[in-house]
């Protein structure tokens, strides 16, 4: 009984993502990409999201921290966090990065911090809860189970 | 030569001192020191290259493309897709276009450019989705553009499409032995 407990609470977790807007269908097409030949393809990927995406804001913090800001540079750091976190579905963290792309577009160096705070802020949550639903994971494979797809149209 | 027929001349001196750096680095990088022909070369499954400077793009596409028994080579930037063309050249490219140092554009057009990479279909997968960044791209003599995020049906179509088109016209352009 323990695996289905399991199982539930991780569709249920997961459901709350997808409904809150954390994640977007791109999420189950990497699920959809893990078979016994890649089992981890999903943890791999996410936490090659996790890598990158803290270098990139690092170099935005740093980049928007200089006394003449290099817009153009900015823009393409966003452009590649808007990339790779709609490669994974991490929708708020894309939106997120539209805005801010915006904001660079017009040269904005107070709307760019703004949206800064906000892409980390996204960023930050997502992991967090990326971090959950794999811990929830790993206790249902501790437990001897399967991991469940979500089927988003039931 | 006045006879059709054709001789090669090779300046050995630059081949070998070619050859050996290349050895170096394939040892520095933990390959074997001897590399697969890339002419002659018999692939039991179409080789696709994907361009993009996402290492998540590269991992999430690659995945896609091996489960659909693709082989896959991925490059980070048009450079170091240039350094790997060396090396190989793919049955097909899928190349993004925001890409630092060398972004799709230069990328294609450069190897349009080249006798040896000019016939290696592209396929632009892309964020960028107004319709003067797809003219660019089919001027260049792109064969297909996608936007980002695409559908995996979609993509594996064009691809399966763009390689029959590319086979059959390598087919019109062998002599009739017949």
């Amino acid at each position: 009984m323990e695996v289905e407990q399991l199982q539930r609470s991780f569709l249920e977790y997961i459901a709350a993502l997808f409904r809150e807007g954390f994640l977007d269908g791109q999420f189950s097409q990497l699920q959809l990409l893990q078979d016994e030949s890649n089992p981890d393809f999903v943890v791999e990927v996410v936490s090659l999201f996790f890598e990158d995406s803290e270098r990139l804001l690092n170099d935005l913090t740093k980049a928007l921290d200089q006394q003449n800001v290099d817009f153009k540079r900015i823009d393409a750091h966003v452009h590649q966090l808007k990339g790779s976190s709609s490669s994974i579905g991490a929708h708020r963290v894309k939106n997120a990065c539209i805005t801010f792309r915006n904001f660079c577009d017009e040269r904005n160096v107070e709307a760019c911090l703004r949206c800064l705070q906000e892409v980390k802020q996204e960023y930050l949550l997502a992991k967090t809860k990326l971090e959950a639903l794999f811990r929830l994971e790993q206790q249902i494979v501790a437990a001897g189970g399967a991991i469940p797809i979500l089927d988003e149209f039931s | 030569m006045g006879d059709g027929s054709v001789l090669v001349i090779l300046d050995l001196a630059p081949l070998v001192r070619h050859g050996v750096v290349r050895r170096e680095q394939r040892l520095a990088e933990g390959l074997n020191a001897v590399e697969l022909p890339t002419i002659e070369e018999q692939r039991a499954r179409p080789l696709v290259m994907v361009v993009d400077d996402s290492i998540t793009m590269r991992k999430v596409t690659g995945r896609v493309l091996e489960r659909h028994e693709y082989e896959v080579a991925t490059a980070k930037d048009g450079v170091d897709a240039l350094e790997k063309l060396h090396e190989r050249v793919p049955d097909l490219m899928l190349l993004d276009i925001e890409m630092p140092r060398m972004d799709g554009y230069e990328l294609a057009a450069h190897m349009k450019g080249d006798p040896r990479l000019r016939d290696v279909p592209i396929i632009m997968i892309t964020s960028r989705t107004g319709e003067k960044h797809r003219q660019r791209a089919f001027d260049l003599g792109v064969d297909r553009y996608l936007g980002k995020p695409y559908q995996e049906s979609e993509l594996l179509a064009q691809i399966g499409e763009v390689l029959e088109q590319h086979a059959e016209a390598q087919r019109a352009r062998e002599p009739d032995h017949g």
